[in-house]
This record gives structure tokens, C-alpha cells and sequence, in this order.
């Protein structure tokens, strides 16, 4: 960029970006309908609504890569294996707990058929960490949490997007894994996770894998048979409520995109954070099944 | 399909039941009214000028023989025998995969050349090929969905048309994107709903055949170069999944239509434009008012005229449309009309006023009836000049000439039958524009004049679209640090340059290995607006109901909510207590005022950079030497980058009606900055001082040498006078000469000071005639302003300046003088 260009760029954008400093109030920029719609979107997904959390220490932040990254030899992703025991406890329930599920109990919570036949311990957990709620094609899914049952073991995959350029390989693995999975088991995953992913595939001319694979979204059945009991229904609620689980130091969603792009402008950052957190809602899917389980038994 | 225009409508129906005068005036019909009008006493003094254009057979052409015999079947079934030569022509270049604009006056059947293109397409795929179509209203692109969903039923397809806007439901969107072959949408959607969700909608792009594009005469302005800028983003990802679509495009008639094609679309378009369709006698009228105060030279109101004439130009047999500037004018006229429906042998239900704002049932309603022929009378907004259906009217009146000529043509274009003669009248208003055209009624039937200021490389535009577009994919760069593969945006200089400073300076983008990359957790095609609906309006508060009464720009906030003005909405005053500047909201109380505030606005215009320059040398005139001495410079034009500083300093109090001043106080505001580009006339001092500028009202005259300009600007270019911003210099500093400069009060220009200095013949000549025809003594709001403002000799002096440029000898292109 030549200096007298940078000159006037400056010239003519900064009054603008100056004065667009103050928020200004809700008005129709484009058309209301769209505006309106993407309002309501972002009040849809209720687990990430802004959080007042204080940023705990362990939230502090790091320089470099995350660590124990390891390439996976197919297709070059790097991703963080973490491997837990299926006894471990997830506040007050192990985490194998899952597999103990009533299927029946399940499919008729989330009113889904397929799963009284399917095999639960083939079940893939599913959480992403995103760098807008907003969509499209600019929106990056930047890390992928995976998790399933391996043996005695609960074995968490954490694809991390190293690279904005690595992006399709990422989704490729991604969806590879969901493919090979009976279910899908996440949270608001269908009306959010599913949606980025897929945006994204197509737009790398990656087949979703999410046509005719059984869903199992754990918020809307659990709403259903927890109407009114708390406050909100969101995960944090949820996970406290009917699993016990209680997270000490969390770094609230919001604060993911800012760790990626701190990383990738190769600042200090709190993408540990991000990974913890994650790892936590994947670990929260596997006691909410059970809890499901439960309450629709219960509910009858 | 839209070859009809309907016939045998009028006197369809015969109901003489209210008496004497609808049964007198059932007999009167267009010729009629001519021959009144032009022989009645009352009237004929005021009909400055009539112009007949005589009818005109069609020019007709066989369906092309590589069109699909089902197409020439569905347009059989419509009664379509044959194609109008430019229909036939358009579907021959849009066939041989051109890219093809079509440029013929309203009516002249150019839905089914687009159509036809269209559906051939899909006939030849099986069904592939999808198609996309921008219209610049919601109504128009349901009218067209109904069409082509018709057209596609009788040709026993199961291919499917929507309208994808606002009003879309979600549930419906999802279909629409994956079995829409022919999608209809707006460009506020394509900007902010399809183009940043695409892989949503791989399915269109992936076969997309055909842009085709409405009315794209409308698209000027930061509007146009916007979109401009959005189909640099729709050709990109089209080619990222694969298809290369063809443009087709609809306008009215343009100055220069390969130009403003290229402008919009980066294509060298085929043009067709010669009309082929078949129109009845056109008979059009220049109705002036009488000159109410000669001194003055003011003129009678236009609506008072409009209503007047009502009386005589409306009747049972016949269909008439009001044109008005705006939505009060329409429902004032409305009610008059229908209080006095009884004069014009009408019923007040047969009367329909129609407006933006009225709900869309009811809009359809009176565009039934308007085809049925059940209204009589309709009063309008610009509204009704957009293709809505409304079949052919018979009489229009135009109050005020609509600002420029392609929407003089889409009003008049309302009526005429093609058997039948109609009538066009324009009413004058005490407008320099107006009265110009009164004089030269020939310059709205000749070629079109004007041209269409578009910049879609204006850096605050692009800039803005640079976000969206990498949002949408991540551009590449090569060894040089160009933008690879691109050839849209590749085509723009700075483009690369604008990357990096999102990248550096604004950190929206993130740069790696070559590759821009959209690095924020913001959806800017919420945020980027398309038109002059700037983000930094400034909104005014009502102190007791807290709530917005209005909004206005924040250029011009400093002058209309400084601390202690009145604001006027609808002749209700409201005082403002407080504005706050920074956070752009003016706190106002309802106030029963007796006077309203005048502000006044020093404007500074610093050169930056001049790009071209005209100049024109004289000798000097010195008797004594044989070869009368050196040439030196007597007068320039140039155009230029300029930089703009605008304080608002002080504020008079003026009692309504007696225009008293009861007072002034000062403005503490910080000053309006603005980066543009101008359009600069300047004159040589000897020169000035020999036209007398150099007396004591020089200031005066010379400003309203630049105010007259401005005012006729929209003659050569389509824009409005609040498009252009004025200065004028006795001194200008950077000259050391009198200086006058019109610049674009658009963040960085859109090309409408290149316009103005490509056209200054016209421009300068416009002026002229204006000032040396005016009917006033010493000045008026029509032509340099009132005398208070310029002074007792201001039109005189400022006559002499204008009549020097014009008849001063020819200027050439010269060199830029060196900085100072
Ligand atoms: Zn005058």
C-alpha cells in the first residue's frame, strides 16, 4: 500500500469509524426484517448469552500454539486428544453414566425413533466454538469438540483451525468423524452447531454428514420437561441443576473469537481457556443424556 | 407477459347517473381537453408550449427461430402474434450469451424480453439454468414472481419463481433456496441476506445463467456505486461455485448506456434501444403559472395550479394521474379533488390518492381499479412511476418537473393508449430548472441528456463492500502483492491497498501467507448500508415522550439542530434544548413558535489535488503595443480532490409570514469535514473587475453565479441539488483569484464533479439562460436568489459573469499550475 493511498484511506475513514464509536440505538440499517431476525437468533442461543463472569486466573493469557497438539496423520488437522476414565466424575455423575440411558426413554424424549435401536456407545458428543453467532460465510468454526466412548474410556478430540487457510481439512476430518458416529448428541447443536458446520462444508464442497444421522438435541427436550423449574434453560443451568456439575474459572463463550484472533495475530491469548471450556460442555453433554434419561422416566 | 396495454376501456362504462355534468363531460375526451385548454381564455396564456409526437405504428419482427416453439406458443396464448423489433433484437444477443441492456420508454413491453431470455434458458437446460432478478421495489418483484409463475404453469413446468425479501418466512426461505429456479429479490437482500449466507444458496449460484436487473437507471448515486459493488461481490461467488453468469438489463432511456453498464456491471453490454411499439398521437403541454408579483417574479403555486386545472382536465371518460413531489402534496390534492368530484362529474370513491406508506392491500386495490377502470383520478408520488401494472391512463399532470428526465419520461410514460391520443401536462414551478424547461420544452423530447453519476471506486464505498466481500471469501494476493484471481475487484487499483488497511490500520481482516482473511465477529452487510441512509444520521428526541420524532444527516444537523432551533415537522415547531454532537441525538420540546431559525454555514474548501483543467486565454487589451502584449489567463475550469470544512457560526430568529429578524445568536459546534472531489470555475481578477465583480456587491454576485449553477446542475447530471455542495471564493486562497466550487457531498465523491466538468457547455449555458430569461427585475428564488441576497446589482453582474463564460470564446484543455 503506498503511503499517499494509506494518507487518504485514513483521511476518509477514520472521521467515520470515529464517529460510529458510540452505539448507536437499534435502528433499521438494511431492511428491519433481517435485523430483527438476526436479533432474534442471537437470543435463540441462550447458552451464549453475554456473561457478567469475572475471567478467572486459569483464563489468563498464553503466547504460542496451545499445547499438546498433535497432527492427525490422514489429514494433517491438529487437534488435542484428551482421554478421561468413564468412571470420572462430571460433578455428580460419572461420565459413563451416558451409556446407561434408557434408549426408549431418550427417543421418546426428543421424539426420535431411530434411537431405540441405535448403539448408544457409537454416540458422537458434539460442541464447536465459533467466532460469530451470527452465521455465514465469514463466520469461523475454529474449534471442534468431539467425544465418544472408546472402551472404558471417554476419548475428547479437540480439531483446532491452526490456520484460517487449513479450514477445509479441518471440516473434512469433522465431518468424517460425524459419519462414523450413530448419533449426534449435542446442545442447541441443531439450530447452531449443525448450521455453521454445514454452511461451511458447502462452501468447501464438503458433503454434510448430517442428512439421515439421528440428532439428539439435548436443550429441546430438556426444556420441554423442565419448563418453568429454573431460572433459564441454559447449559450452565442445566449441567448445575441436574447434574451438579459446577465450573470454577470459566471463560464465558463470548470471549472465544477474541482468543483466536489474538492467536492468529500472534498476541498473547486465552485460547487455553476456550479449550477448557469447550472440553467442559462436551463433558456436560454425556451426564445431561442420562439426566435426560432420567427425567423423561420420571415424567413417564 | 406485457404487450397489453388495454383497449377499449374508456366509456366501458356508461353510467350517466349523476347528472348534467357527467353526462357533459362523458362526451370529452383527450382532444377535447387539447382544444380547450389551448382556445379558453382562462387557460391558453399559461400553456407556454404544446408538443405533439405523432403515433407511431409498431415495428414488428418474427419470434427468432432458435426460440423454443413452446415460448412462441405461451406468448400466442397471449395474444402475442408477433415481437416488437427491439423485443426480437434483445432475445437474439441474450440467446448469443451477450450481455444486453435494454433502454426504451415504460410500456414498451420490456418484461417479456427478459422473460422470454429466461425461460429459454431453462427450457434448454431441463431445468438447470437459474436465474436472478433484482427490482428496486418489493411490489415489483411480486408483480414479476405472479408472471413468471404464470408463464412457467403454462408451459407445464414444474420449476418454481419466488420472491425472496423481508417479508420471506423463514419457513419458505429454505425451499426457495434449493428449488428456486427463478429467485426474485431486491438489492438490500442480495446484500445483506444472499451474498454473505451463499453456501446456503450453493445450489443458485452453481447454475446461475442470468443477473437480470430492473430499472437500472435508478441505480446513481452512493445507491448505484454501492450496487455496483454488490455485483462485483455476486460475480465472485458465482465463479467461486462455478457458474459465469450473463447480465440482462432493463432501463428507461439513458444518456449513455454503455458507459453506465460498465460502470454498474464491469461488462461491455449490447445496447438496444430503438422502440418498436406502437403508441397513439402524444400531446404534451407546458402549463406556467401567472406571474403573481413581477419584482419578485414569483409565481403561483404548482399544487393550487394542479387543483385548478383539475377542474378541467378530469372527467368520467377518461383516466388522470396527479404526479407530486410529496406525500403531503398527494393527500392535500386527494381531498380537494374529492371534495369537488361533484364539478368534474365524478364520485369521490372514483378519486384514490397513492403513496409509499399505504398498506399493500390497498395499494393493489387501486391498481385494480386503475386497470379495470373504475378510477377515474389517482394522485401519486413517485410511487406509480415504477413499473407497478397499472395499465395505460390517459391524462398526466405533472406538478413540478420530477428532477430529471427519465422520470419526466416514466410519468408521462402513464399514459397513452395505442389507439388513443393522450396528454402530458407539466406544471412549472418558480424553479430555475422549471422555468429553463418552459423555455425549452424540445430538451424533455430530445435525446436523453442527463448522465448518471456512478463511482464504484469511491475508497469509502469499496471499502465498505471489501468488508463484505471478504467476509464472503478471502481474497489472494500474488508476488506483487496484487489481488490474484479476481477479476472483479482485481480490476480496482487501491483494492489491494483498502485490504491492507483493513488488515493494519482497522484489524477487520487478518493477513497470512498471501491471503486477506475476514477476522471479526461482526456481519458487516449488517452494518455497510447501501444508500444515503447513512449509519451517522443523527436522531431527534422528543424531551417528554422520549421517543424519535425524526432523524436528519449529520452534515446537516449543525445547521437545522444547533442548541435553540426550530425544527419543523409537518408545521408543528419544536424547540431544541440540547444536542449532543458527539452522540449524535438533538433533544427537542413541542414549542408553539412564532418564528423559525435560519442558520448560517461558513464552508471552506481547501484544494488537495487537481486532476484536469480548461482554460481560456485573452491578450491583454493595451492599445499601445502592435501585437497586444501576452496572453494571459482569463478564465478556467477544473475538477479536483478537495477537502471541506463546514462551521455553522450563527443563527437568526425569523418571524413567520413577515420574515422579521427578531434576533441572532451564535452556534458553538465543532465544524463538518468532508473529503470530496469538485467541479472549479475561476476568473482571472482583470477580468472580474471589468465584469464589475469588483464593487461592493461582488461576494453576492458571484454567489449567486455558483447558486444557479447548482441549481441547473440536474439538467446534465441526475442528481439533486442537495447532491452538490457550494462555495464560492472572492479570493480563493489557493487560487488568488475568484473561485467557485460545486463538490459531492459524498464522502469521497461518486463522479458527479466529472460529469459536471465533461459537461460544463451545457452547464454554463443552462445558467445563462436562466438568469438573462427570468421574469424577475433583480433577482429571484428561480434563477440567482431574491436581491436581499445578491444585492441590487446581483442578477445584473452575475448576467454579465454568465454571459462571459458562455460567449467568451472556447477553452482547451491546459496545464495544471503548479502548487503554491
Ligand atoms: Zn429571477
Amino acid at each position: 500500500m503506498s503511503d499517499e493511498l494509506r494518507a487518504k484511506l485514513g483521511r476518509l475513514l477514520k472521521p467515520r469509524e470515529a464517529a460510529a464509536a458510540p452505539p448507536p440505538t437499534p435502528r433499521p440499517a438494511v431492511s428491519p426484517p433481517l435485523r430483527e431476525q438476526l436479533q432474534r437468533r442471537d437470543a435463540r442461543v441462550a447458552r451464549q448469552a453475554p456473561s457478567t463472569v469475572a475471567i478467572a486466573d486459569s483464563a489468563a493469557r498464553s503466547v504460542g500454539p496451545p499445547s499438546g497438539l498433535v497432527a492427525c496423520e490422514r489429514s494433517g488437522t491438529r487437534a488435542r486428544i484428551t482421554r478421561l476414565s468413564g468412571g470420572s466424575a462430571h460433578g455428580e455423575w460419572p461420565l459413563a453414566s451416558a451409556l446407561q440411558s434408557e434408549r426408549a426413554a431418550l427417543a421418546q424424549a426428543a421424539r426420535l425413533d431411530a434411537l431405540r435401536e441405535l448403539p448408544l456407545e457409537e454416540a458422537l458428543y458434539l460442541d464447536t466454538e465459533t467466532t460469530g453467532l451470527s452465521g455465514g460465510a465469514g463466520t469461523y468454526v475454529f474449534l471442534v469438540g468431539l467425544a465418544r466412548f472408546e472402551g472404558d474410556s471417554f476419548e475428547i478430540w479437540q480439531g483446532f483451525l491452526d490456520s484460517p487457510a487449513d479450514e477445509a481439512a479441518l471440516l473434512a476430518e469433522t465431518a468424517r468423524r460425524i459419519r462414523a458416529a450413530s448419533c449426534v448428541v449435542s446442545f442447541f447443536g441443531k439450530s447452531f452447531d449443525r448450521h455453521r458446520l454445514e454452511d461451511k462444508m458447502r462452501l468447501f464442497g464438503i458433503e454434510p454428514p448430517f442428512a439421515n444421522k439421528p440428532h439428539l438435541d439435548l436443550y429441546w427436550p430438556l426444556r420441554r420437561l423442565h419448563k418453568g423449574r429454573f431460572a433459564d434453560c441454559r447449559l450452565r443451568t442445566l449441567e448445575r441443576e441436574l447434574a451438579g456439575v459446577t465450573r470454577e474459572d470459566d471463560l464465558p463463550g463470548s470471549f472465544a473469537p477474541a482468543a483466536w484472533f489474538d492467536y492468529l495475530g500472534q498476541r498473547a491469548h486465552r485460547l487455553e481457556g476456550v479449550f477448557q471450556h469447550n472440553l467442559d460442555d462436551v463433558k456436560s453433554l454425556a451426564v445431561l443424556l442420562h439426566a435426560l434419561s432420567r427425567a423423561q422416566q420420571s415424567a413417564g | 407477459m406485457g404487450n397489453s396495454s388495454g383497449t377499449g376501456r374508456i366509456g366501458a362504462e356508461r353510467a350517466p347517473t349523476e347528472g348534467g355534468e357527467r353526462r357533459a363531460r362523458s362526451a370529452r375526451g383527450v382532444e377535447e381537453l387539447v382544444e380547450w385548454l389551448s382556445s379558453d381564455p382562462r387557460w391558453m396564456g399559461r400553456m407556454e408550449r404544446w408538443h405533439r409526437i405523432p403515433p407511431r405504428p409498431a415495428r414488428t419482427s418474427a419470434f427468432p427461430e432458435r426460440l423454443d416453439p413452446r415460448l412462441v406458443e405461451l406468448c400466442r396464448s397471449r395474444g402475442i402474434e408477433e415481437l416488437y423489433e427491439h423485443q426480437a433484437r434483445f432475445v437474439e444477443h441474450a440467446l448469443d450469451g451477450e450481455d444486453t441492456l435494454i433502454a426504451t420508454p415504460t410500456a414498451s413491453g420490456k418484461t417479456l424480453c427478459y422473460t422470454l431470455a429466461v425461460l429459454q434458458r431453462l427450457l434448454e437446460t431441463k431445468g438447470s439454468a437459474r436465474s436472478l432478478f433484482l427490482f428496486p421495489t418489493k411490489a415489483l418483484s411480486q408483480d414479476q414472481t405472479a408472471v413468471l409463475t404464470r408463464a412457467v404453469e403454462t408451459l407445464g413446468q414444474e420449476w418454481h419463481a419466488y420472491t425472496y425479501d423481508g417479508d420471506t418466512p423463514p419457513s419458505v426461505r429454505r425451499t426457495l433456496r434449493d428449488r428456486g429456479h427463478l429467485v426474485l429479490t431486491n438489492p438490500w437482500m442480495l446484500h445483506a441476506g444472499i451474498l454473505p449466507n451463499h453456501s446456503k444458496w450453493s445450489e443458485l449460484f452453481r447454475d446461475l445463467a442470468y443477473i437480470v436487473i430492473d430499472e437500472v437507471h435508478t441505480l446513481s448515486g452512493v445507491f448505484g456505486s454501492s450496487v455496483a459493488n454488490v455485483l462485483r461481490r455476486l460475480l465472485r461467488i458465482a465463479r467461486h461455485y462455478g457458474s459465469n453468469p450473463r447480465f440482462l438489463l432493463c432501463s428507461a432511456t439513458l444518456a449513455d448506456p454503455v458507459g453506465h453498464a460498465r460502470r454498474l456491471t464491469g461488462r461491455t453490454v449490447r445496447v438496444v434501444s430503438e422502440d418498436g411499439s406502437p403508441s397513439g398521437e402524444k400531446i404534451f403541454g407546458v402549463y406556467n403559472p401567472p406571474i403573481l408579483n413581477p419584482v419578485a417574479g414569483l409565481r403561483a403555486n404548482a399544487l393550487e395550479e394542479a387543483r385548478e386545472l383539475a377542474t378541467t382536465v378530469c372527467g368520467p371518460s377518461h383516466q388522470t394521474i396527479f404526479f407530486c413531489q410529496r406525500r403531503t402534496s398527494v393527500e392535500v390534492l386527494t381531498r380537494y379533488l374529492k371534495e369537488s368530484a361533484g364539478q368534474m362529474g365524478l364520485r369521490p370513491e372514483e378519486i384514490k390518492g397513492y403513496r409509499g406508506g399505504y398498506l399493500p392491500n390497498l395499494r393493489r386495490e387501486i391498481e385494480q381499479g386503475l386497470r379495470d377502470g373504475s378510477v377515474k383520478v389517482v394522485v401519486s408520488t413517485n410511487a406509480l412511476e415504477l413499473g407497478i401494472d397499472i395499465g395505460a391512463l390517459d391524462v398526466a399532470v405533472l406538478v413540478g418537473y420530477p428532477g430529471s428526465q427519465a422520470s419526466f419520461w416514466q410519468r408521462a410514460g402513464r399514459v397513452g393508449r395505442r389507439q388513443k391520443p393522450s396528454l402530458a401536462l407539466v406544471i412549472a414551478r418558480s424553479d430555475p430548472v422549471d422555468q429553463y424547461l418552459a423555455r425549452h420544452p424540445e430538451r424533455l423530447f430530445g435525446a436523453a441528456r442527463e448522465e448518471l453519476g456512478l463511482d464504484p471506486d469511491n475508497l469509502v464505498i469499496l471499502s465498505e463492500q471489501l468488508k463484505c466481500a471478504a467476509f464472503e471469501l478471502p481474497f489472494r494476493s500474488d508476488e506483487q502483492g496484487q489481488l490474484r484471481d479476481e477479476p472483479e475487484f482485481g480490476s480496482v487499483d487501491a483494492a489491494s491497498g483498502v485490504l491492507d488497511y483493513l488488515a493494519e490500520d482497522s484489524r477487520f481482516l487478518h493477513k497470512q501467507s498471501g491471503t486477506w482473511y475476514w477476522m471479526s465477529d461482526a456481519y458487516p452487510a449488517q452494518d455497510v448500508t447501501l444508500g444515503g441512509d447513512d449509519p451517522d444520521n443523527v436522531l431527534i428526541l422528543d424531551v417528554e415522550t422520549k421517543k424519535a420524532i425524526g432523524e436528519i444527516d449529520r452534515p446537516s444537523s449543525i445547521t437545522t439542530v444547533h442548541q435553540g432551533a426550530i425544527y419543523q415537522v409537518q408545521g408543528d415547531t419544536w424547540k431544541v434544548e440540547n444536542f449532543d454532537h458527539k452522540n449524535r441525538r438533538a433533544y427537542v420540546r413541542h414549542v408553539e413558535s412564532d418564528y423559525f431559525t435560519e442558520a448560517e454555514l461558513d464552508v471552506e474548501v481547501r484544494v488537495l489535488r487537481l486532476e484536469e483543467r480548461l482554460l481560456r486565454e485573452q491578450r491583454a487589451q493595451d492599445a499601445l503595443l502592435e501585437d497586444g502584449g501576452e496572453p494571459v489567463l482569463d478564465a478556467d475550469l477544473q475538477r479536483g480532490e478537495v477537502h471541506v470544512t463546514s462551521v455553522a457560526t450563527l443563527y437568526k430568529k425569523i418571524r413567520f409570514y413577515t420574515r422579521e429578524n427578531v434576533g441572532a445568536e451564535d452556534i458553538h459546534l465543532p465544524p463538518e469535514e468532508l473529503d470530496s472531489e469538485a467541479f472549479i470555475l475561476t476568473l482571472s481578477d482583470e477580468t472580474a473587475n471589468r465584469l464589475g465583480l469588483a464593487s461592493g456587491d461582488r461576494g453576492a454576485a458571484w454567489r449567486g453565479v455558483g447558486a444557479v449553477l447548482r441549481r441547473v446542475a440536474p439538467l446534465v447530471l441526475n442528481c439533486q441539488p442537495k447532491d452538490l455542495g457550494l462555495s464560492t471564493q472572492v479570493r480563493s486562497p489557493h487560487f488568488q483569484r475568484p473561485a467557485i466550487f460545486l463538490y459531492d457531498t459524498v464522502q469521497g465523491g461518486v463522479g458527479l464533479s466529472e460529469v459536471l466538468f465533461r459537461s460544463y457547455r451545457e452547464l454554463l449555458r443552462a445558467a445563462h439562460d436562466v438568469v438573462a430569461h427570468c421574469a424577475c427585475e433583480r433577482g429571484c428564488p428561480a434563477c440567482v436568489g431574491p436581491a436581499e441576497e445578491v444585492g441590487m446589482l446581483g442578477k445584473e453582474t452575475a448576467l454579465a459573469v454568465l454571459t462571459h463564460f458562455v460567449q467568451g470564446g472556447s477553452f482547451a484543455p491546459g496545464e495544471l499550475e503548479p502548487e503554491r
